[in-house]
């Protein structure tokens, strides 16, 4: 467990310990803990997270405003330390992956996810790996991954008008449902997009989603939409983000013998799945990477004259996560470029939440830029913030991924076109 | 082991796969699978060897099983478009790599746990 892993010889960086890395992982969501009692009491953030806790989390439900802003920063520390237990407990090492998964479930549980509705999902996942008689650690990132249908447990249990006990069956069922199908599609999505849509999962999820709504909607049930969001807090969040962006990149500094160097080679990848950036070019060169992608996709939102709240926090922390999986600026600013050109002259308004948070979701399709160029990834943004405004109907906003769902689709279709004009190989 | 059958083919595929990417179209392939673990040996006559290619597979392959990545993306492995060498490295458990007598030769092992 505590071998780490050597990056590239070449890349002449320091080797850090797994057990340095798990310390640094796990120090961020103490952090987010530590800095909920900046907002509200202790009595407060258990009110709040009751509230959480309780609420259907159908996608956009902000948890800063269903519950509170400490409660929802709570929520986020506790699920990545919950994350990070149960792959300490599974002997997994501190991966590109391991901490896209990490902070992705960090991220949205500002938004859709809490202790509630990924217990079930998780549950269903380690089942299909007992059945299966092989390994949990084998279906780690599928189980974190998963939990994108946390809104399919909560919005079962308690925004379906069932009696409490029925619901609380029912939502449990369903999540366990799910994450025991989920190893199986997983792996077989995949294919479709070829690894040029970096949240599998949310297309995966997406169709998940898709049956469950039906089968709610065709026994005369449904799903309202929401959009519920914080407003207020910028200058705070930007002081708390901003502090653990230039966290990151100091550490990366450090671990990287006090130097910037090699930080532009990473830039070389094009990011498809599954380039992990942690194996291939270290610990330190990530975390670099991950600090400035916090730092650009936080000042992009400022600018843009967006709000900070807990969907675009989610966003940035996603962004940041897959930064040692997938993406770096010179891949994701084409994509988030597309998407801004397409909400100017499409009809959605560019300061709302639904577009902000499409514009950093969208980089699930960075490597399409990475691999076929900016033009590529310009195109791909564009068509992405059509089809993801289009397709949360189908699953009712029960898959927190939905720009994973739209993401696959997008990329499966665009890839096998730019690859059919591409020169042929001998 | 459910799918691992698939998963040796695609660790065959990666391998042939880099052979044709160092412009080597005659490589031999030979596959010993046992109970335990399966060992795929691909060699070829290689008369102009490209080191800084070869250097770079060994360093994308250098030997760390990922269980986890193994499990959720091996059905990206063996694809010829895209060659997955990194994804090929979490896929095995060892590898070697020589080159003598202009006999390029790479042995990888993927134990059955």
């Amino acid at each position: 467990m505590d071998k780490p892993f050597e990056p590239y010889p070449s890349m002449n960086c320091r080797i850090i310990s797994e057990k340095v890395k798990y310390r640094i992982i796990m120090s961020y969501a103490l952090y987010f803990i530590l800095c909920a009692f900046i907002f509200n009491t202790p009595l407060d953030i258990l009110n709040g997270l009751k509230d959480i806790i309780s609420s259907p989390s159908i996608l956009i439900s902000d948890y800063m405003a269903v519950g509170n802003v400490g409660a929802a920063f709570v929520n986020s520390g506790i699920l990545m330390l919950i994350a990070l237990a149960i792959a300490h407990k599974n002997n997994s090492h501190m991966t590109g992956s391991l901490i896209a998964a990490v902070f992705t479930v960090g991220g949205f549980a500002f938004f859709g996810k809490n202790v509630y509705n990924i217990i079930s999902i998780i549950l269903g996942v380690y089942l299909h790996s007992r059945i299966q008689k092989e390994k949990f650690s084998k279906y780690l990132l599928i189980a974190f991954f998963g939990t994108s249908l946390g809104p399919l447990v909560s919005q079962i249990s308690f925004g379906l008008d069932l009696p409490p006990l029925l619901g609380l069956f029912s939502g449990h069922m369903a999540g366990l449902i799910a994450g025991l199908v989920l190893p199986a599609l997983a792996g077989h999505f995949v294919k479709f997009h070829q690894g040029f849509s970096l949240y599998n999962i949310g297309f995966v999820s997406g169709m998940v989603g898709t049956f469950f709504m039906s089968v709610i909607r065709a026994f005369g049930k449904n799903s309202e939409r929401a959009l519920i969001v914080s407003v207020g807090n910028d200058l705070e969040f930007t002081v708390i983000f901003g502090l653990l962006f230039v966290s990151l990149l100091v550490l990366g500094f450090y671990f990287n013998n006090k130097s910037f160097r090699n930080y532009i080679r990473l830039f070389r990848h094009s990011g498809r799945l599954i380039e992990d950036f942690v194996l291939m070019d270290g610990f330190a060169i990530t975390l670099i990477n991950m600090g400035t992608l916090g730092l650009l996709s936080t000042a992009l939102m400022l600018l843009i004259g967006g709000e900070l709240n807990g969907p675009i926090i989610g966003g940035i922390l996603t962004v940041v996560g897959f930064g040692a999986f997938g993406k770096h600026p010179k891949n994701v600013i084409p994509v988030m470029a597309g998407v801004f050109f397409g909400a100017l002259l499409q009809v959605w308004d560019i300061t709302s939440t639904a577009v902000l948070i499409t514009v950093l979701y969208s980089t699930t399709l960075a490597p399409i830029a990475g691999k076929f160029g900016w033009k590529a990834g310009l195109l791909a943004g564009f068509l992405h913030i059509t089809i993801v405004m289009n397709i949360g109907d189908l699953h009712g906003g029960m898959n927190l991924y939905n720009n994973g769902f739209a993401g696959g689709m997008v990329a499966g279709t665009l890839v096998p076109i730019f690859e059919s004009f591409r020169k042929e190989e001998i | 082991m459910k799918g691992e059958r698939d998963k040796i083919l695609k660790i065959m595929n990666e391998l042939v796969c880099f052979f044709f990417t160092l412009g080597i179209s005659d490589p031999h392939i030979d596959i010993k699978k046992t109970d335990s673990s399966t060992v795929i040996v691909v060699e070829a006559n290689y008369n102009d060897p490209d080191y800084k290619k070869i250097d770079r597979f060994q360093e994308l392959i250098h030997g760390a099983r990922q269980e986890d990545l193994d499990e959720y993306y091996w059905n990206l492995a063996g694809n010829s478009q895209y060659p997955e060498f990194i994804l090929l490295g979490t896929l095995i458990d060892s590898a070697n790599i020589t080159y003598t007598n202009q006999i390029l030769r790479i042995e990888v092992t993927r134990k059955h746990n």
